[in-house]
């Protein structure tokens, strides 16, 4: 007895094809977070609060305790907001190279090395808050790039 | 039975890889540079500061480290913008065989 075979018509092709589309649809996700405002927001805000204290690091360490503590709590805001996010290690490894001092990683912290600087000689020299301020400029930057830099 | 054209979804994926690839090839290179110049200005303004004593020793390590770690970050930010084009490549490889299967079913 011969085999029947049934030709393929219209609704099987189409059937594949569906199927096709639902298989690149399920496997094209992103590998990094997409652009977020608030983030972007946070990290632009941060950078002018850090800009305008460190300004001030000319002046004695002492009497500006409480600007070092409001400018550091902003930070830690943006920071573990990002390092919240899902797929957005990229950016957090940037913020701990700016906000973070790891024990196996010793450059990294330019932020608290700096007001550890401060701390320790009361009062820093106008090159080296002009130095820092490039910096730290720099620093944010990046980071803002990074941010701009992703899917909308 | 539905047609779908390969070859035009070869050439598209080729025309958008192009496009996408050229780009970031492009910035990262006049990323670089300017990175280097910027560096290079910095070490050198650090070594005239430290010699003319206008900062400390401390000022000048600090400055020192904050290269090294914005090094880092130059680094990170070009695996991140990398990362992102891929995403985008994928979408847009996703859009054309998507475009492509819908005009073959004629949906």
């Amino acid at each position: 007895m011969r085999e029947q075979v049934r030709p393929p018509n219209a609704g099987t092709a189409r059937c594949y094809t569906i199927s096709l589309c639902c298989f690149f649809l399920t496997t094209a996700c992103s590998t990094i977070a997409n652009y977020d405002q608030v983030a972007y927001d946070k990290v632009t805000g941060a950078k002018a609060e850090v800009l305008t204290l460190v300004d001030k690091a000319t002046g004695s360490y002492s009497s500006h305790i409480k600007d070092v503590e409001a400018v550091t709590l902003t930070l830690n805001k943006a920071y573990e907001y990002d390092r919240g996010r899902p797929l957005n290690q990229k950016t957090t490894q940037l913020w701990e190279q700016l906000f973070v001092k790891k024990a196996d990683d010793p450059n990294s912290g330019i932020y608290p090395r700096f007001i550890d600087l401060w701390k320790k000689e009361d009062v820093v020299s106008a090159k080296a808050v002009e130095t820092e301020k490039t910096q730290l400029t720099q620093a944010f930057d990046d980071l803002i790039a990074t941010e701009s830099g992703k899917k909308r | 039975m539905a047609n779908i054209d390969i070859n035009e979804i070869e050439k598209e994926i080729a025309k958008l890889a192009a496009s996408l690839f050229k780009d970031l090839t492009n910035q990262a290179i006049s990323d670089g540079k300017a990175y280097l110049a910027k560096t290079k200005q910095q070490l050198i303004d650090l070594a005239k500061d430290k010699a003319t004593k206008a900062i400390t020793q401390a000022e000048y390590d600090n400055a020192l480290s904050n290269i090294k770690a914005l090094a880092k970050m130059e680094k990170l930010k070009r695996e991140a913008l990398a990362q992102e084009t891929i995403d985008k490549f994928t979408d847009g490889v996703t859009d054309i065989v998507l475009k492509a299967a819908f005009a073959a079913i004629k949906i």
